[in-house]
């Protein structure tokens, strides 16, 4: 099986939720037991990517039958679908409006991914980032006059230049065909220490209150105001795919063939709508693939 | 038998208590809207805008009675003597303890949403009362 790292970019809000919580906010999003970070689950990618085959021949052989009748025509998916994990988390900063930011923790299992996945001549991963300091790039907008940069609630102190390797690598794999957002996403890069991105992570995501409105008194109906969680538009995560050869009896499809279809269908950049609320706008991600960023 | 508990449980014995005694009082009302709304407002607004609206909210009468019981009893649920105590903490405190505090805050105050939930009606009465 060959493994293809992918990106998914958020262009609006995304809501992949936990179905209720008895915390803080009412609808959280999922993150992972271990390190607490949002992520989208394989399965919500897996089923989101089937619907888009919905009509298409090869949707049985990528994505396995949608009802198996017999032990004969039973087989797996040809395509497996690892999680999304958080890579990039927009910030709000007092310089340059927002800021991409990621830490060297992150950048250290997303770096592992990428070479497992075969991508050669990533930068370094800086072991640590100081708490309280930031790594920008040379071209940073993110820096006041007085050498501080100011994310959400913290002060921190810029590191100017510690981070253009790492601003350029994901300007080139996220806009590749986008000059624009290349040119501008260096100057709006951060690295942040492990502390201070996971206390982001963690109280820096959106939340939005949500009511229902009484129709016959035009106020909010009783007890109808809940929070929702939201990972913010800008937000970019990575995950991996393996990609095996094709499993339907008596239809042998190689591997690659089996990667040609899949890109047939979503290729690099496709649109597609991820997690819940997708009628109040919610989960509107670009989908973009190893081989399209190449 | 070791006398360690979990975080939870630290948090939720003395909240339990704090909400009923809410509960019991002729503040219930105005206490639970507050007990809803917190632990979002610190998610928004930061930990040290948050204290300092429960702050200015809180007083001697009416609504500003309820806030002043509710910011007490987070910062006991928090694990700090009072209200005076928590205020002072959050705007004193430097980045790793700002971290740890706004951490501890959210899970009492989770603590406290959860209780008035189960306990306490929307009139302000104890549930089933």
């Amino acid at each position: 099986m060959k493994t293809e790292l992918f990106h998914l970019h958020a262009l609006s809000a995304l809501h992949v939720g936990t179905g209720q919580a008895v915390g803080t906010v009412d609808l959280p999003i999922a993150r992972a037991k271990a390190t607490n970070l949002p992520l989208v689950p394989g399965s919500a990618l897996k089923g989101v990517l089937r619907d888009e085959f919905a009509g298409n021949a090869d949707q049985a052989l990528l994505f396995g039958p949608e009802r198996i009748n017999d032990a004969d025509s039973a087989h797996a998916g040809a395509v497996a679908f690892g999680d999304a994990h958080l890579l990039l988390l927009p910030v709000r900063s007092l310089a340059g409006v927002m800021a991409w930011a990621t830490c060297p923790f992150v950048l250290g299992r997303y770096a592992a991914d990428a070479r497992r996945a075969g991508k050669a001549g990533l930068p370094p991963v800086p072991p640590t980032v100081r708490p309280g300091t930031v790594a920008v790039a040379t071209s940073s907008e993110l820096i006041l006059h007085s050498g501080k940069v100011v994310f959400d609630d913290l002060d921190l102190d810029a590191d100017t230049g510690a981070a253009d390797a790492w601003a350029q690598h994901f300007a080139t794999a996220l806009f590749a065909d986008d000059a624009d957002s290349a040119n501008q996403f260096p100057a709006h890069f951060a690295l942040l220490s492990d502390a201070d991105f996971g206390f982001l992570t963690d109280t820096g995501t959106e939340i939005r209150a949500r009511i229902r409105i009484n129709d016959e008194t035009g106020t909010v109906a009783k007890g109808a105001l809940w929070w929702e969680e939201n990972l913010p538009a800008e937000s970019v995560l990575w995950g991996v795919l393996g990609i095996g050869p094709g499993r339907v009896r008596n239809a042998p499809c190689s591997e690659a063939q089996t990667a040609d279809k899949l890109r047939a269908g979503v290729g690099h950049g496709k649109l597609l709508q991820i997690g819940g609320k997708a009628t109040v706008g919610r989960g509107l991600v670009r989908f973009l693939t190893a081989g399209g960023a190449r | 038998m070791s006398d360690r508990q979990s975080r939870a449980q630290r948090m939720a014995k003395p909240a339990l208590a704090c909400v009923k005694s809410a509960a019991a009082s002729n503040l219930a009302k105005d206490y639970k809207p507050r007990a809803m709304a917190f632990p979002t407002m610190v998610l928004q607004s930061g930990l040290a805008q948050a204290v300092g609206f429960l702050a200015a909210k809180s007083g001697k009468d009416g609504k500003g009675k309820a806030y002043q019981q509710y910011f007490d009893d987070l910062a006991k649920v928090t694990g700090l003597p009072n209200s005076e105590a928590l205020l002072q903490e959050a705007l004193r405190a430097d980045l790793p303890r700002y971290r740890l505090l706004t951490r501890d805050v959210l899970d009492a105050a989770s603590w406290l949403k959860r209780f008035c939930q189960s306990l306490v009606n929307d009139e302000g009465s104890r549930n089933g009362d």
